[in-house]
C-alpha cells in the first residue's frame, strides 16, 4: 500500500524534492506529487494534459487494476476515482515523519449526490428495507476524504470543500491557509467528479458534460526559498475546457500547470475563475528556477 | 497579477495561534429558538422528540426525530437548512453588534448541505409526483452550498465545509486560523436538517429504532437525527497584559474560544477510535495551555449510539482519570443535530460559563459501564468553578474535533430561577 504517512515509517523521512512551486494566498506551497486520471479524456498522467493535438483514447477505469482487491468494494466512484488518483501521486514517495502534520483537503459538489437520490428514491419506492446499509458512508459528503486519510494514514486535518463550482480553488486556498498557520506540513489536495443522472438533474441537460475523474496535488511547506520570476509567465490553454469540471478545476489546471513547467521550464499563470476576498484571480506556479 | 522579481520568503514559521474572542453567538434547535430559549430549554429537561414530520413515518423503521416545527402544511418544503443558518447566523452578528457580513469569512460546517431539497427536488421531478407533494423543487448548483442564502447578510466571502457530524466545529477550528492569519474576525456557522437518505441508512443500521436518544445510556440504542443550527462571531482576541481580561460589551467577562484540536481517526468510514479520540482532546489541551484538571465542563459528542459512546467515554476516563469534569450531552434534547452539533454544543457551553449551569443528560437513566467514571448530571448542576469548557464533535470518518473555551472575568448575573443541585 502507499502511504502519504506510515505509521511505521522510520521517522526520519526522506525529502523529496518539488516538482514545482506555487504561490497560493496565503502561502507559497512546494508541489511534491501530482496526478491526473481522467478516463473518458484519456488522461492517465499530467503530461497527457498538455497534449491538446491528436484524440486521446478514452479508457476504462479499473479500480482493482490500481487500487488491488482490498477496500474496493461498496465505495462509489468519485471515491475510487479518487483512491487510484492518490495512489498514483504517492506511489514511491517518502513518507511525511508525522502523520498528525498530514492533511487531506476534498474538493467535489457531486460526488455523493448520485447516491443520496437513488437513496432517497429507493426509501420513497419501499421503505427502507429496500436499501443497502453499505451506503451508509457513501450517502455522506465527506465520504471521500474520510477514505483517502484511512487509505493513505492521515491523522491531521481531514476537509471537504463543497462550495461550489470552484471549490478546487477554494481547496488549494485552504491548504495553503493550513500551511500557513501551521495546521500541516502537508496537504494532499484533491478535486472530483463524476457525472450521475441527479447531478445532470441539478445542472440542467443543456449543461456542458461534468468531468468525470480526479485530480492530484501533494503540497508542502518549502524548505527553502520558493522561487518567483521564472523565464517566462505564460498562461496555459484552460484544461478540459469544454467540460464542467466543478471541484476538479483548479487541481487539475494546478496539475496541468506544473507539468508545463516541468517540461518547458519557466512560470505559468493560472486563472483563477471569479475573483473573491481571499482568492485572487491568477496564481504563479514555477518550476525548478536552476 | 504582478510577478515580482524579488526573493519570496520563505514560509514564515507557523504563526502563533491567535484565540478568538466570542463576540456573539446564534443558535436554534427543536427545543428553543435564539441561544436564550435553547439553553432555557435544556436547564428545563425539556426536549424536541416528536413524530415525524417533513418524512413519511410509514417508510422508515423509527416514526420519531427531533425536528424544528416550522413546517405548516403536510408536506416537507425546501430551504429549510439555509434558512436556520442564516437566521442563527443573523443573531450571532447582531450580538457581536455587526452591520453587514460584507468582507467577513464565513466558515459553514455542515453534514448534509442543503441535500434535502435536492432529494425533493429529485422526488418531484416527474410533474405528477410534484403535483401530488406540493410542487416541483427547483434546485441548482449553487444550492449546494450556502453561499447565495448569506448574501442577504451581506456576506460575500463564504465558505461551505461537509465535515459530517464534526463539521462546525472544524470550521471553528479554522476560523481561529484566520485570526492567526490576521483576519480581525470570523463568523462560524452550522446547520444541518433531515435528509430522507441519512434518517433512512441510519435506521437501516438500528436492529431496533431507538424510542429516544439517550446519550452514554446502558440500555441506548442508537442514534435519531435532529435538526438546528448554531453560529459565533469570533473576533481576535487580543493580548493582553497580566492581570486584565478582555471584555465584552463592558459586563467585565467574555468568553475566549482558546483553541481548537482537529484530527482524523484514519481508522473506519463510519465506526470511531478511541486512541484517535483522546489523541484529539489532548491536542487541544495542549493548544489551550491547560491539563486535565483545569477543565471544569464537558459538552459531550454524545449520540447515543453503542460505538461512539463508548469510544467517547473510553477517551474521556483516559484523560480525565479519576477527576471527571461534570458531562453535559445535549443531544438527548436536541436530537443528533449532525454537522451544526459541535457549534450548538459550543454555544451551550458558553452559557455553561456565563451562568455555572449545566443542563442534565436529557434520556439518560442508568450509565453505560464505559461511561461510569464520567459525572453525567441528572438534574442541573450549578459548577462550584466555571471557568474552563471542553466541547466535542465526532464525525463519520474518524473526523474528531474538540474546542477550549475559557471565561475570563465574573459570571453573568445569578439565574435563579432553575433549581440547582450540587
Amino acid at each position: 500500500m502507499t502511504t502519504l504517512d506510515t505509521r511505521d515509517a522510520p521517522v526520519a523521512a526522506g525529502t523529496t524534492a518539488p516538482r514545482a512551486w506555487v504561490h497560493l494566498p496565503d502561502a507559497p506551497a512546494a508541489v511534491l506529487a501530482t496526478a491526473a486520471l481522467l478516463p473518458g479524456r484519456g488522461v492517465h498522467t499530467p503530461a497527457d494534459l498538455l497534449d491538446a493535438g491528436g484524440t486521446p483514447a478514452p479508457w476504462d477505469f479499473d479500480p482493482h487494476a490500481l487500487l488491488g482487491r482490498k477496500g474496493v468494494r461498496y465505495k462509489d466512484r468519485a471515491t475510487l476515482l479518487a483512491l487510484a488518483a492518490c495512489a498514483v501521486a504517492l506511489d514511491g514517495l517518502a513518507p511525511a515523519a508525522d502523520a498528525t502534520r498530514s492533511a487531506v483537503v476534498v474538493a467535489s459538489c457531486y460526488g455523493n449526490v448520485g447516491t443520496v437520490c437513488d437513496v432517497a428514491a429507493a426509501i420513497e419506492r419501499d421503505g427502507t428495507g429496500a436499501i443497502s446499509p453499505m451506503d451508509l458512508p457513501n450517502a455522506s459528503s465527506n465520504v471521500v476524504a474520510a477514505a483517502l486519510a484511512i487509505r493513505f494514514g492521515v491523522t491531521g486535518v481531514c476537509l471537504s470543500v463543497c462550495n461550489g463550482h470552484a471549490s478546487g480553488w477554494d481547496a488549494l486556498v485552504w491548504a495553503g491557509r493550513l500551511l500557513a498557520a501551521g495546521r500541516a506540513d502537508r496537504v494532499l489536495v484533491v478535486g472530483v467528479e463524476t457525472p450521475s443522472a441527479a447531478e445532470r438533474h441539478v445542472r440542467g441537460t443543456a449543461a456542458a458534460p461534468l468531468l468525470d475523474g480526479a485530480a492530484v496535488a501533494l503540497l508542502a511547506r518549502p524548505e527553502g526559498d520558493a522561487p518567483t520570476a521564472g523565464r517566462t509567465t505564460r498562461t496555459p490553454a484552460p484544461v478540459a475546457a469544454d467540460a464542467e469540471a466543478a471541484g476538479v478545476g483548479g487541481v487539475l489546471d494546478l496539475v496541468a500547470a506544473v507539468a508545463a513547467v516541468g517540461r518547458d521550464g519557466g512560470a505559468v499563470r493560472l486563472d483563477a475563475p471569479g475573483a473573491r476576498p481571499g482568492r485572487p484571480a491568477a496564481w504563479t506556479v514555477h518550476g525548478d528556477p536552476s | 497579477m504582478t510577478v515580482t522579481t524579488a526573493p519570496h520568503p520563505v514560509a514564515a514559521p507557523a504563526p502563533v495561534a491567535a484565540a478568538g474572542l466570542l463576540a456573539g453567538t446564534g443558535a436554534t434547535c427543536s427545543v428553543g429558538r435564539g441561544v436564550a430559549d435553547a439553553f432555557a430549554a435544556l436547564l428545563d429537561g425539556r426536549d424536541g422528540l416528536a413524530p415525524l414530520r417533513g418524512l413519511d413515518a410509514r417508510r422508515y423503521g423509527a416514526g420519531h426525530a427531533y425536528e424544528i416545527d416550522d413546517r405548516a402544511g403536510g408536506h416537507d418544503v425546501p430551504g429549510r437548512a439555509g434558512a436556520l443558518l442564516a437566521a442563527a447566523v443573523r443573531e450571532a452578528a447582531e450580538a457581536a453588534g455587526l452591520g453587514s457580513l460584507a468582507g467577513v469569512p464565513v466558515l459553514v460546517g455542515t453534514g448534509l448541505r442543503e441535500l434535502r431539497s435536492l432529494e425533493l427536488s429529485w422526488l418531484r421531478r416527474d410533474a405528477d409526483a410534484a403535483a401530488d407533494a406540493g410542487g416541483p423543487v427547483p434546485f441548482g448548483p449553487d444550492d449546494l452550498h450556502f453561499g447565495p442564502v448569506l448574501r442577504e447578510l451581506g456576506a460575500d466571502d463564504v465558505h461551505t465545509f461537509s465535515n459530517a457530524c464534526s463539521a462546525s466545529l472544524y470550521a471553528a477550528g479554522l476560523a481561529l486560523d484566520l485570526l492567526a492569519l490576521g483576519h480581525p474576525a470570523v463568523v462560524v456557522g452550522g446547520v444541518d436538517v433531515l435528509t430522507s437518505s441519512m434518517f433512512g441508512l441510519l435506521d437501516r443500521v438500528h436492529l431496533d429504532p431507538p424510542e429516544r436518544l439517550r446519550p452514554f445510556d446502558a440500555a441506548r440504542r442508537g442514534v435519531l437525527m435532529g435538526e438546528g443550527a448554531a453560529a459565533v462571531v469570533l473576533t481576535r482576541a487580543p493580548a493582553l497584559p497580566p492581570g486584565t481580561t478582555p471584555t465584552r460589551s463592558g459586563t467585565g467577562s467574555a468568553t475566549v474560544l482558546r483553541a481548537v484540536a482537529l484530527g482524523c481517526d484514519a481508522y473506519h468510514a463510519t465506526a470511531p477510535d478511541p486512541l484517535g479520540v483522546e489523541r484529539t482532546i489532548r491536542a487541544a489541551h495542549t493548544a489551550a495551555g491547560i491539563g486535565p484538571r483545569d477543565v471544569d465542563v464537558v459538552y459531550a459528542h454524545g449520540t447515543g449510539t453503542l460505538l461512539n459512546d463508548e469510544a467517547e467515554a473510553v477517551a474521556l476516563t483516559r484523560v480525565f482519570g479519576a477527576h471527571a469534569p461534570v458531562t453535559a450531552a445535549v443531544k438527548g434534547a436536541t436530537g443528533h443535530t449532525s454537522g451544526g452539533s459541535g457549534l450548538f454544543s459550543l454555544v451551550m457551553a458558553e452559557r455553561t460559563l456565563g451562568t455555572g449551569l449545566v443542563p442534565a443528560v436529557r434520556g439518560l437513566r442508568e450509565p453505560a459501564p464505559a461511561a461510569a467514571g464520567l459525572r453525567l448530571p441528572t438534574r442541573t448542576v450549578r459548577l462550584g468553578r466555571a471557568r474552563v469548557a471542553q466541547v466535542d464533535a465526532f464525525g463519520f470518518g474518524g473526523l474528531n474535533a474538540v474546542a477550549v473555551l475559557e471565561r475570563t472575568g465574573g459570571p453573568d448575573a445569578p439565574d435563579d430561577a432553575h433549581e440547582v443541585t450540587a
